[in-house]
């Protein structure tokens, strides 16, 4: 193999990595989320990271007497963290809107956990009983299409939800 | 700014940078969250603190032409990792380097993960990881045999083909299917770093309780 410069090897190398996974903008957000998720991330730890070390650069320009490059200013306020106090009416309105998606998100899991995914079966051996009058036999009936519909509307709700 | 003149979700941004270093950072033997740089001590969110501060004081700039801003910024950290990787001798930090910030700032210095959470030295060898044949049989390794990945590596490292039509054409399918096995193959790579860092923590949780 010819000897080349470091540049012209690393762009061979990036040139198959492209072809072979992908370039950086494939990676959409989702799947950013599930790789993070399953090597350990936390993402809230990460963006506030992130702050941190963006405030330290901002720092330089408010020594200077400097204004913030356009950029910065609005990295520093996608990425300040929901556990610090806020700055503004604007922050204090992103904060609560978290907090309230945070909670509803729960509710809808513990919703989905308590109302099944799967077709709703009844147990029917009731049918089969000695002694049940047709009147009997319709009274039940009528309780197990009550409750199927009363499910089917939460999971609807539920659905519509999402 | 974004090449649509709007200024991006730099929360999306830190996430999908991270996400694009672990798989960088896989592709060089660096499996899994606590992994560095041998000889640096660089974490993947030192990278992308890198870049992103970069972009956000106008040191990297963007424009349409270049492409995609997530391109051009994952672009720039991967050849930070590479040249990282190229640059250090052989010698092992033993802990992540600090980011310098000002004393008086928010900042607080980060909790280091124990010692033993870093990779071994012998891990990775910095000077094999970027040479192109080496890397060539890692990826033949990483793919197994699941033909799907096999006939998209073959076709890229045998017959030299790089656009995904082109590989697309060669392998008889869309080329809608070969991004989907080039995720495939990204998920792939990254399980193999992961494993083999969840191996590793157990090895050592046996022998300090044997």
């Amino acid at each position: 193999m010819k000897n080349r410069t470091p540049e012209e090897a690393r762009n061979r190398i990036n040139r198959l990595s492209e072809a072979l996974f992908g370039a950086p903008d494939e990676i959409g957000e989702e799947e950013a989320g599930e790789a993070l998720r399953e090597a350990g991330f936390d993402t809230e730890a990460l963006h506030e990271r992130m702050y941190r070390r963006l405030y330290a650069e901002a720092q330089q320009y408010w020594k200077a007497q400097k204004d913030l490059p356009p950029l910065l200013k609005k990295a520093l306020e996608d990425l300040h963290p929901l556990s610090s106090p806020p700055r503004n009416e604007a922050e204090l309105a992103r904060q609560a809107k978290a907090g309230v998606e945070r909670i509803v998100e729960k509710a809808k899991l513990l919703a989905s956990a308590l109302v099944p995914e799967a077709p709703l079966t009844f147990a029917e051996s009731y049918r089969n009983k000695q002694g049940l009058t047709e009147a009997d036999r319709k009274s039940l009936d009528a309780v197990q299409e009550q409750l199927k519909k009363k499910i089917e509307r939460l999971k609807g709700k539920d659905d519509k939800g999402r | 700014m974004s090449e649509q003149g709007q200024y991006p979700d730099f929360k999306g941004l830190t996430k999908r940078l991270t996400a694009y270093g672990l798989f960088v950072f896989a592709e060089f033997s660096l499996g899994g969250r606590d992994a560095v740089v041998p000889g640096t001590g660089l974490s993947v969110e030192d990278f992308v603190e890198k870049v992103l501060s970069e972009y956000a004081t106008g040191k990297i700039k963007h424009h349409k032409s270049r492409g995609a801003l997530m391109t051009v910024l994952g672009t720039a950290m991967r050849n930070d990792i590479i040249d990282a990787l190229r640059k250090k001798s052989h010698e092992l930090e033993e802990t992540r380097a600090t980011i310098s910030v000002n004393e008086d700032s928010e900042a607080k210095e980060y909790e280091k993960p124990a010692l033993d959470e870093y990779p071994q030295s012998s891990a990775v060898d910095p000077s094999s990881a970027v040479d192109e044949n080496e890397y060539r049989e890692r990826v033949r390794a990483a793919v197994g045999d699941e033909p799907a990945l096999r006939e998209v590596v073959e076709a890229v490292l045998d017959l030299d083909l790089y656009k995904p039509e082109d590989i697309a054409d060669a392998v008889g399918t869309s080329a809608g299917d070969i991004q989907n096995r080039k995720k495939k193959l990204r998920r792939r790579l990254c399980k193999i770093g992961l494993v083999a860092r969840l191996r590793k923590k157990a090895e050592s949780y046996e022998k300090s309780h044997s």
